[in-house]
C-alpha cells in the first residue's frame, strides 16, 4: 500500500510505503489526522504549506457494496479550519484498485503553471503539463482528457471557479458514465486544488492491485450480510425511484425546509419541485429516474434530468440542490434548478454554498426571490469572471459582507444545508459544533428528531440534543473513514459488529465496537485541535443570530440550545 | 347527517405504487365512513405502519387518532433517511 506524494514546487512525484501510524485508516480519518499533524494551522490555505490529500475510504476497492467514497482533505479557504469533503463516483475504487491509499499534493508551482496528475494502469503517477486546460469547464475538460488518455479513466478536477481560487469552488469527479457530475462540494477545496496548479487527477480504471484482504472469506461473508441489509431496507427502494429528492415533500411538511433565505419553513410552491414531480417530468421526457452513479452501487439513487426535447441537462439532481436552487431562492421551476445544478458542476461550484449565496443576494434586494433566470445569470457571472461573480463565488458570507446584509445562514462561514435548525433542533447542534462548519452530513439527526419517523427526541426542545448529535458525529467520522455511502448506512442494520468484522478481516488486526467509537472520537479530537490552533474558539461553535431571534413559520420556533449546552458537545475533545 | 365522506389522498415516496388509480401528482379520492380517523384510512389502504412516516391533513401534521372530515386533503409520507 502506498502514498503518492506530489511536490508541486519541484514537480517531483514519489511513492512511499504507508507508515505504521496511518495503517488501518482511509478516508476522513487519514486526511484529518494527516492534515492536523503536518499542515501548520495558521498557514495560508492557498499557499505552499497547505496540503491537499485524496484518500479512498478504507473499504474502497474491497468487494463491499457502496464503498467508493473519496475523502478530500485540506485546510479550507472557506472556513480557514480543517476540512474533509467526500464524494462518490468511481475514483475512490479506481485508486484503491491500484493499491493507492492516498495522493498527497503539497507545495506550489510558479504562478499560472497548470498540471494534470496522471495515474496509469500500473499505478505509476506522473505530473504532466496542463496549460492547455486552464480555464476549461469540467464537461469540456473531461472530453479533452478522454481524447488524450482514452475512455477508461476517472477524472477528478476543477472548473473555472477552482482555477480562480474562489472559496465556494468544488472538486468534481466523474460518475460511472464518465460525467463530472459528482462533487466534493463543501469547504472550497476546489480553490486549494487551483492554488496547487492541479487542474485534474486522471486515474486509469480497472486496476488489479488492491490491498489483499487478510481474511477474504470472512470479509465476503460480512459484506454479503451488509449488502442484504441494504437491499432489504424500505428506503433503498424509494431512493432508486426518486433519489434523495424524496426528502423535499416530507421535510417541507414538517416545516423545516428553509425557504427564501430561511424566512419560512415551508415553500408554497413545493409541489412543483418534489421528488415525485421530478420523477414524473423525467419519465415523461424519456430521461432516467434510476441511475447508477458510483462504483459497486446497489442503491442507484442517481438520475439523469433531460429537457423537453429529451436532451441531457444534468446528472444526479439531488435534494440539497433542489433546495438551495429551489426553495431557498423561492424558485419553483425545476428546469432552471436542473440548469443551475449543471452550471455548478460545469463551473466547479458547490451547489449548496452557491444557492445560499444567491439566496442572500436576493434577500438583500439584488434580484427578486423566485427569479430562476436571474439566478442562472448570477452563476454564469462566476464563469464570466465579473466583479459580482467573484463575490458570489466566494460564498454566502462574502455576499452578505458585500451587501452589508446580516441574514446569512453560515456557521464558520460555511452555509447550512436543507434542514432549518429552528424546526429540527438537533441540527442546530450539528451545524454549530462540527469542526467542518455548517454541514448536514457530519451528524444527520433529522429522523432522530421526528417522532413519526421513529425518533425519540422532541424537535423543538434542547433535551438530549447535545448527546445525540455528539454520538452521531462520532459515528459519522468513522463512517467517512471506512468510506461507506451515507445512503447505504442501512447496512448497519446487520450490526455494527458486522462492520467491525470487515475492518478486522481486511487488516488482520482485531477491531471491536469500542474501537469504532474510539476511531470517530480520535478524528474529531484531531479536527478540533487543528481548528483551535487555527484560532477557533467556542464562539465559533454558534449559529448566526437569525436562528436565535427570528421565529420560523409555520411553527414559529427559534433555536433554544444555550451556549453552555452547545459547549458541552465536545467539551472533552 | 352524511354517512360517508370523501377524502383526497396523496401517497408520497413509493407508497402510491400499489394503487393503479393513484396519480403521483394528484393522488386519488378515498371514500370512508363519516367519523373515520387517520388510522382507519391507513388500515383501509392496507398500508403497513412500518412504511408510513408522517401524515398531514390539510398540510398540518396529525397523529393516527386524528379525526377526518369530508373534503380533507391527506398526505402520507414514507419514513426517511438522509444525508
Amino acid at each position: 500500500m502506498k502514498f503518492v506524494r506530489v511536490d508541486m514546487s519541484t514537480g517531483s512525484v514519489r511513492t512511499e510505503d504507508v507508515p505504521e501510524a496511518y495503517r488501518v485508516l482511509g478516508g476522513r480519518g487519514l486526511t484529518s489526522l494527516m492534515i492536523n499533524e503536518t499542515v501548520p494551522a495558521l498557514c495560508d490555505s492557498l499557499g505552499p504549506e497547505n496540503k491537499l490529500i485524496f484518500a479512498p475510504g478504507y473499504f474502497s476497492g474491497t468487494p463491499l457494496v457502496n464503498s467508493s467514497r473519496l475523502s478530500i482533505g485540506a485546510k479550507s479557504p472557506l472556513t480557514e479550519g480543517i476540512k474533509e469533503s467526500n464524494v462518490g463516483g468511481t475514483v475512490a475504487a479506481d485508486l484503491a484498485h491500484l493499491g493507492i491509499t492516498a495522493v498527497i499534493v503539497e507545495g506550489q508551482p510558479a504562478a499560472d503553471a497548470w498540471y494534470v496528475l496522471r495515474v496509469d494502469a500500473q499505478g505509476n503517477a506522473t505530473l504532466i503539463d496542463g496549460g492547455d486546460y486552464k480555464g476549461m469547464r469540467t464537461y469540456a475538460l473531461v472530453k479533452a482528457l478522454k481524447a488524450v488518455y482514452g475512455d477508461n479513466i476517472s477524472v477528478t478536477c476543477i472548473g473555472p471557479a477552482g482555477d480562480r481560487k474562489l472559496s465556494a469552488a468544488s472538486i468534481q469527479t466523474s460518475d460511472a458514465d464518465g460525467k463530472p457530475c459528482r462533487a466534493a462540494g463543501r469547504g472550497g477545496l476546489g480553490a486549494v486544488m487551483g492554488a496547487k496548479g492541479l487542474k485534474a487527477l486522471v486515474v486509469e480504471r480497472g486496476g488489479k492491485a488492491a490491498e489483499a484482504l487478510a481474511d477474504p472469506e470472512g470479509f465476503k461473508t460480512a459484506a454479503r450480510k451488509y449488502a442484504k441489509a441494504v437491499k432489504e431496507d424500505e428506503f433503498t427502494e424509494t431512493l432508486a425511484e426518486l433519489g434523495s429528492a424524496v426528502l423535499v415533500a416530507p421535510i417541507n411538511a414538517v416545516g423545516a425546509f428553509p425557504t427564501m433565505n430561511a424566512r419560512q419553513g415551508q415553500f408554497k410552491d413545493v409541489d412543483k419541485i418534489t421528488g415525485e414531480t421530478m420523477a414524473e417530468i423525467i419519465k415523461t421526457r424519456g430521461g432516467k429516474t434510476t441511475h447508477m452513479g458510483c462504483s459497486q452501487c446497489i442503491i442507484r439513487c442517481s438520475n439523469e434530468y433531460v429537457d423537453d426535447q429529451g436532451q441531457y441537462v444534468t446528472g444526479s439532481l439531488e435534494y440539497e440542490t433542489i433546495w438551495s436552487m429551489g426553495g431557498m431562492i423561492g424558485n419553483s421551476d425545476l428546469d432552471s434548478i436542473a440548469r443551475l445544478d449543471f452550471l455548478c458542476d460545469d463551473i466547479g461550484l458547490d451547489t449548496i454554498s452557491t444557492g445560499v449565496a444567491v439566496a442572500v443576494a436576493m434577500d438583500a434586494g439584488y434580484k427578486p426571490f423566485g427569479d430562476g433566470k436571474a439566478a442562472i445569470e448570477m452563476v454564469e457571472d462566476v464563469a464570466r469572471d465579473t466583479e459580482f461573480g467573484r463575490i458570489l463565488g466566494n460564498g454566502p458570507a462574502a455576499v452578505g459582507e458585500h451587501f452589508g446584509h446580516d441574514r446569512v445562514p453560515v456557521i464558520k462561514r460555511q452555509s447550512m444545508a436543507a434542514y432549518d435548525p429552528r424546526a429540527i433542533m438537533g441540527m442546530a447542534v450539528t451545524y454549530a459544533t462540527t469542526p467542518m462548519g455548517g454541514d448536514h452530513t457530519a451528524g444527520w439527526v433529522v429522523a432522530d428528531n421526528l417522532e413519526d419517523f421513529g425518533g425519540t427526541l422532541d424537535r423543538f426542545s434542547a433535551e438530549g440534543q447535545v448527546e445525540n448529535s455528539r454520538k452521531s458525529q462520532i459515528h459519522m467520522a468513522a463512517v467517512d473513514t471506512v468510506g461507506i455511502c451515507d445512503f447505504a448506512q442501512s447496512g448497519f442494520a446487520a450490526g455494527l459488529d458486522n462492520v467491525c468484522h470487515m475492518i478486522a478481516a481486511k487488516s488482520g488486526r482485531p477491531f471491536s465496537e469500542d474501537d469504532w467509537t474510539a476511531l470517530g472520537t480520535r478524528i474529531i479530537k484531531a479536527e478540533r485541535e487543528f481548528n483551535r490552533r487555527a484560532g477557533f474558539t467556542r464562539q465559533d461553535d454558534r449559529l448566526p443570530k437569525m436562528f436565535y431571534e427570528e421565529p420560523l413559520p409555520p411553527h414559529n420556533k427559534v433555536v433554544v440550545i444555550s451556549d453552555e449546552e452547545m459547549d458541552k458537545t465536545f467539551a472533552d475533545l | 347527517m352524511a354517512t360517508e365522506m370523501t377524502l383526497r389522498v396523496r401517497l408520497f415516496g413509493t407508497l402510491g405504487k400499489r394503487f393503479p388509480d393513484h396519480d403521483p401528482l394528484q393522488g386519488f379520492d378515498v371514500v370512508l365512513p363519516a367519523g373515520s380517523r387517520v388510522e382507519d384510512l391507513l388500515a383501509h389502504l392496507n398500508l403497513d405502519p412500518a412504511t408510513v412516516g408522517i401524515v398531514s391533513v390539510n398540510d398540518r401534521l396529525v397523529k393516527p387518532h386524528a379525526k377526518l372530515q369530508d373534503g380533507d386533503l391527506v398526505k402520507v409520507f414514507r419514513p426517511i433517511f438522509g444525508g
